[in-house]
């Protein structure tokens, strides 16, 4: 699978407060020939694409868009397709989930091989519903909460304003272990829980919003 | 496979025997389970790692598996072992088939004769004299820490499976999971102190024994036994695996008619914390099988929605603790 040539996330930005503190020149023009037929948008480094009409938004790095020698994008629209001549990725994992449903596994009487069968289906809907993941957003809105809680003590301990995802999640989980504390200072620790700690869980709930398609399919539900 | 089983088998038998029916069992996930039965009549089953998952060793399970069954707990015989990979490309141990009327994994519905024997073979375990194989145990399943001490009291045997899990975890991601990091100082820090180090089965309940209809006749899934607190085996049966079978005042009440062992509010809550840490540390190991030697759907499921279930479960109860 090939990498996104831009950093996960390189910008302490909010989902809506975007900056962009990259150099110009680190800017990526990107051809979008979608279907509503935009025809560019500006993506920057943080995974923010700026589209030409003057809007922004914050959008995922597809890490299933392919690139060609040079980094360069050479897939652009969303669903997975050069142009017509491709089925898209939804398109592929739609034609999965039907074969496997319909033709397979009518014909499957072997236990273990029907809960696999079963189990593939459940991954090919997760493979269309989970579209981009929403990593950069996540990061980034760790990173303002950080950045808000640039006082507090257990926050200053862990964390020196590093942007990047590893060191986002690291400095994250030291400050709630460290929060758990009995030597903590009673107030920080107060505040890591009311304000860091929700958005750790909100975005857990939110990645499960997406994988949780997939319990059914892991009993053996196959109408679900 | 059916090939190169059979002639390892064929070795460690030391006969002609051959390999007449080779199937594999629909349950489990660590493992693969397949029945095999050969031309003299034996029957068996190969266990058979899968690819590092939940970071758990099949020669460990083979050695608990032998001493629990030397020590008078309901076993399947465990016959030999073969730790390399090099037979079949993963490791694995073979075992005796025993025959039982064990409904499917799923099906967590429990006779009430068998519930009273389930309870009394699981206190059985925990009341095994261990110690006199603690120089086969001790490499295997003793932490420095509880050797020093010779195992007795004090939270060391539980701090010692919280840096298990969590070395499990570590080894298993390339990022740190903050609410695991989290979870794991709370652990430490709320550790209880150990009556009584004993053998730990670490998955028991409904789903993994089999029974006659009114006794116990095996437990089964041994990969996450280890030496511990045996209160981790009451509150799993309680809260997870037999969640579904009965109420927690339900077993509760049977847990203290048969083994005379009383589980608090703050047993349940502890332990419960601590089992949702192991569960989703090891569900981690799934996904870097996924990645790797095991592309199988059911480790992308495990390594997913079932570890951030877990997770989510670690946090709501630290948070409310």
């Amino acid at each position: 699978m090939p990498k996104p040539k831009w950093p996960a996330a390189s910008a302490a930005v909010s989902v809506s407060e975007v900056e962009d503190p990259e150099p110009a020149e680190a800017i990526e023009r990107v051809t979008d020939t979608s279907e509503n037929g935009e025809a560019a948008a500006v993506r920057h480094p943080t995974g923010v694409t700026e589209k030409t009409t003057g809007t922004s938004e914050v959008t995922e790095p597809d890490e299933h868009q392919p690139t060609d020698s040079t980094g360069r994008t050479t897939r652009t629209s969303d669903d997975g397709a050069s142009d017509s001549r491709h089925p898209t990725d939804a398109q592929l994992w739609r034609s999965v989930e039907h074969t496997v449903r319909t033709v397979l596994l009518p014909a499957i009487d072997d236990d273990w091989a029907r809960a696999a069968a079963i189990q593939l289906v459940g991954l090919a809907r997760y493979a269309q519903a989970r579209g981009g993941g929403g990593r950069t957003g996540r990061v980034g809105e760790l990173l303002a909460v950080l950045d808000l809680l640039k006082t507090n003590p257990l926050v200053t301990a862990q964390w020196r304003g590093e942007a990047d995802e590893a060191e986002v999640h690291r400095a994250t989980g030291a400050i709630l272990a460290a929060a758990i504390s009995p030597d903590a200072d009673p107030a920080a620790a107060a505040e890591v829980r009311s304000l860091l700690r929700p958005v750790v869980m909100r975005q857990l709930d939110d990645e499960l919003k997406v994988t949780s398609i997939l319990i059914p399919y892991f009993r053996g539900e196959i109408d679900a | 496979m059916r090939e190169a089983l059979a002639a390892w088998l064929s070795a460690q038998r030391g006969d002609d025997a051959s390999v007449v029916d080779l199937r594999r069992i629909a349950t489990g996930h660590s493992r693969a389970m397949w029945r095999c039965e050969m031309s003299d009549a034996s029957r068996y089953v190969v266990r058979i790692e899968q690819g590092g998952v939940f970071g758990t060793s099949g020669s460990d399970e083979f050695e608990m598996m032998r001493l629990a069954g030397a020590l008078g707990s309901p076993v399947a015989t465990v016959r030999w072992n073969e730790p390399t990979g090099g037979v079949i490309g993963q490791p694995f141990f073979v075992m005796d088939f025993v025959d039982s009327l064990a409904a499917a994994r799923e099906d967590r519905t429990l006779p009430g004769p068998v519930g009273v024997d389930f309870i009394r073979r699981l206190d059985e375990l925990h009341r095994l004299d261990w110690r006199a194989h603690s120089e086969d145990l001790s490499s295997r399943f003793l932490d420095s820490r509880m050797q020093n001490t010779s195992g007795a009291t004090g939270p060391s045997a539980t701090v010692a499976q919280i840096a298990r899990w969590a070395g499990v975890y570590r080894s298993a991601s390339d990022r740190v999971v903050p609410l695991l990091e989290e979870g794991e100082a709370w652990l430490r820090r709320h550790a209880p102190a150990t009556e009584r180090v004993a053998i730990v089965h670490g998955d028991p309940g409904p789903g993994n024994f089999l029974h006659d209809g009114s006794r116990v006749v095996a437990l089964t899934d041994w990969e996450f036994a280890h030496l511990g607190d045996p209160m981790e085996d009451w509150v799993y049966v309680i809260a997870m695996r037999g969640a579904r079978t009965m109420s927690i005042h339900e077993w509760r009440t049977l847990i203290r008619a048969e083994a005379g062992v009383e589980v608090t509010d703050a047993d349940v809550r502890y332990w419960s914390a601590f089992n949702f840490f192991k569960g989703a540390c090891a569900n981690l190991t799934c996904l870097q099988a996924f990645a790797g030697p095991n592309p199988a759907p059911n480790m992308a499921i495990i390594g997913t929605a079932l570890h951030q279930t877990f997770l989510r479960n670690l946090a709501l109860l630290v948070a409310n603790a």
